[in-house]
């Protein structure tokens, strides 16, 4: 189970730059599907990478669904030399994201987000315009559901209304 | 829904349409939309709250699954 709460604390007390997308997103859109993880762009600069990795460190960050006992190093080269990684940590699912499909990365995301207050900190999110995008852009049936769904949100209130 | 099929994070090139899609159109026929008024009410931490609540309670009937599973084999 992926303690969301504490997980934005981790990232937010490290002053890392991230967007929230994915199914999390959806639920702050008001979404009523499940989701398990923890989707976030990270910002790919040398700083952002190094507060990303302290920030996870202690929560024993490992490639979800790999073999035990891989030499997975969770350090910066590590981040710098890949882009997008899906993890089981102390604190659940998490999977950062250094570009997604029909949104790119960070920057790219920046002006199609909006800032949410939660538990105390401020994130930002990817507005609902853009998030139905990117699922749509992603392509998976498996998403459609979601997409009629945050549809029907979009819909319903003004856009990316919280 | 796209017009490229490439599934690099990098390629930038895709292109998607917000255009109304019959098949997303088909599914909304099936959206709860009470739930949806629901949350719409709620604030967003209390969206997330009631996140982690599904979470907890698809983990205790995956559990219930798994026990009734086991006791079946042993039957």
């Amino acid at each position: 189970m992926t303690d969301f709460k504490q997980l934005l604390k981790v990232f937010s007390d490290a002053q890392a730059d991230f967007v929230l997308v994915g199914g999390v997103a959806a639920v702050v859109h008001g979404s009523a599907r499940l989701t398990e993880d923890l989707d976030l762009v990270y910002r790919r600069t040398p700083e952002n990478i190094g507060r990303l990795v302290t920030a996870l460190a202690p929560h024993q960050p490992y490639l979800r669904g790999a073999p035990p006992n891989l030499p997975f190093r969770w350090d910066a080269r590590t981040i710098e030399r890949g882009l997008n990684f899906t993890l089981d940590t102390a604190l659940g699912q998490v999977d950062l994201l250094g570009e997604i499909v029909g949104g790119g990365g960070y920057d790219d995301l920046l002006p199609h987000c909006t800032s949410v207050d939660v538990y105390g900190m401020t994130c930002r999110v990817l507005g609902l315009t853009r998030l139905i995008y990117v699922k749509r852009a992603a392509g998976r049936p498996k998403d459609f559901e979601a997409i009629s769904e945050l549809e029907s949100l979009r819909d319903r209130n003004p856009p990316d209304s919280l | 829904m796209r017009s490229d099929e490439s599934q690099d994070p990098r390629d930038r090139r895709v292109e998607v349409s917000l255009a109304p899609d019959p098949v997303i159109d088909a599914y909304k026929a099936g959206i709860d939309r009470t739930l949806l008024e629901k949350n719409l009410s709620l604030t967003v931490e209390e969206r997330l709250d009631n996140l982690k609540a599904l979470q907890e309670f698809a983990l205790e009937l995956r559990k219930a699954g798994a026990r009734m599973r086991a006791a079946a084999n042993h039957a």
